[in-house]
């Protein structure tokens, strides 16, 4: 009997891992997987599991805990970096995985060979204070005249280092649009 | 009336309104509503398998809101850090507030001393101003007393004068033993003390007296100035 599914949908595509894990052979060890959530990028992203202990028999599939919980731990590629091996068990119950058949695996190895490092954005050091904060700043005589800059520590974006010429610039305001067709009738009339 | 319909009656008016917690009204003395259906209360009928649409929002609006908030998050760290290192030099256990009070320690210690050296001066000024004046009172009693001295010498002496003038005085007086004599003495000898006055002023003494006895060193009275 198929199941039909009512209610909200979600942006997951595919099944639960332990679903796929179930149906294998030695419970999939060896095989690779994706998730449709990384498919945004332009790198490849997969797993390649390394060992699985599913909770099997937990109760009836989708209603109970069946195919929700166990331990698997896999070999990540994420956007075409080894990650090395991850603890997946958290997520695996995410109705977000797909199995990549043998036969097409190579493309995933392929293109996460061939797949450079996205461009690390460089952020300038500090940037201009907003209006009222800098009429605070030196009417209170802070230490400091212009907001010193930061950033998490993600491979993307990085602060410029002495000498170095930012390739982003921050100012205050708008700023440079990324969809200039919102903007229409709005930024011609400055 | 049966019994289904009241529920449903009781149901209707709770609908309306009802208190959302026990514990703000007895200690704020003011009640929270919730202006909606009670989360007892199920979905209504007409509802009951209704799924919302998922809204789409288009790919250009996605990309421009993504970066807006990339922005506000990175400028909002940046002010959030900047107001933390303030706060961190400015702070009470800051090095900047711990050597603002080590010189607020210095400047009160030497405002310490200036105070003691002032009441030192202030002392010697106070201690020279009331010797003065001691010796100044002391001059003033010393004349005082002198000028009482001879104020009481003077009484005592007036005093003895009184006494020696009435003791004299006294010699004159007629005694116990003289007062016959006295008497018959004053009867012979009688004595007119009675006067009239003329234009002039001449006093003529005696009642029975003429002016032809009248002598020539006449007492003229002598008008009171």
């Amino acid at each position: 009997m198929p199941i039909i599914r009512i209610g909200r949908t979600h942006n997951h595509v595919g099944m639960r891992l332990w679903e796929i894990i179930g149906r294998l052979k030695n419970f999939g060890i060896g095989r690779m997987v994706v998730r449709s959530a990384f498919e945004r990028y332009p790198e490849p992203t997969y797993y390649r599991i390394l060992s699985a202990r599913p909770l099997m028999d937990r109760g009836q599939p989708f209603k109970d805990e069946d195919n929700m919980k166990g331990h698997v731990l896999v070999e990540r590629v994420f956007r075409g970096v080894n990650m090395g091996v991850v603890d997946l068990s958290r997520t695996a119950f995410k109705m977000d995985y797909k199995l990549v058949p043998k036969h097409e695996e190579y493309k995933y190895i392929q293109a996460a060979e061939e797949s450079c490092p996205p461009e690390v954005k460089i952020l300038p050091e500090t940037m201009e204070m907003p209006p009222l904060l800098k009429i605070l700043a030196e009417r209170e005589n802070h230490e400091y005249k212009r907001l010193k800059v930061s950033v998490k520590k993600t491979g993307t974006y990085r602060i410029a280092k002495e000498g170095e010429t930012p390739t982003v610039e921050l100012s205050l305001g708008l700023g440079t649009p990324a969809s200039l067709q919102l903007y229409e009738g709005v930024l011609e009339n400055k | 009336m049966n019994i289904s319909r009241l529920g449903n009656e009781c149901l209707h008016i709770s609908r309306y309104w009802y208190p959302a917690g026990d514990t703000a009204a007895s200690i704020l003395g003011s009640q929270s509503v919730r202006w909606k259906k009670p989360r007892w209360i199920p979905r209504s009928k007409s509802k009951e398998f209704f799924v919302p649409k998922r809204c789409k929002i288009p790919e250009e609006e996605v990309i421009e809101l993504t970066r807006l908030f990339n922005k506000y998050r990175t400028e909002m760290k940046s002010v959030r850090l900047h107001l933390e290192r303030e706060n961190r030099r400015t702070s009470a256990t800051s090095e900047l507030a711990s050597q603002q009070a080590a010189e607020e320690e210095e400047e009160h210690l030497r405002l310490m001393e200036y105070n003691i050296q002032e009441n030192k001066r202030i002392a010697a000024l106070r201690e020279k101003r009331l010797q003065e004046q001691y010796e100044t009172d002391l001059a003033r009693v010393i004349a005082s007393k002198e000028k009482m001295e001879k104020l009481e010498l003077a009484e005592e002496q007036e005093a003895l004068r009184i006494i020696a003038e009435t003791q004299e005085l006294v010699k004159t007086f007629i005694k116990r033993e003289d007062l016959e004599n006295a008497i018959e003495e004053a009867i012979e000898n009688p004595k007119d003390y009675n006067f009239a006055l003329d234009a002039e002023g001449q006093i003529l003494k005696g009642q029975n007296s003429l002016s032809k006895d009248v002598q020539e060193d006449k007492e003229v009275l002598s008008s009171r100035q």
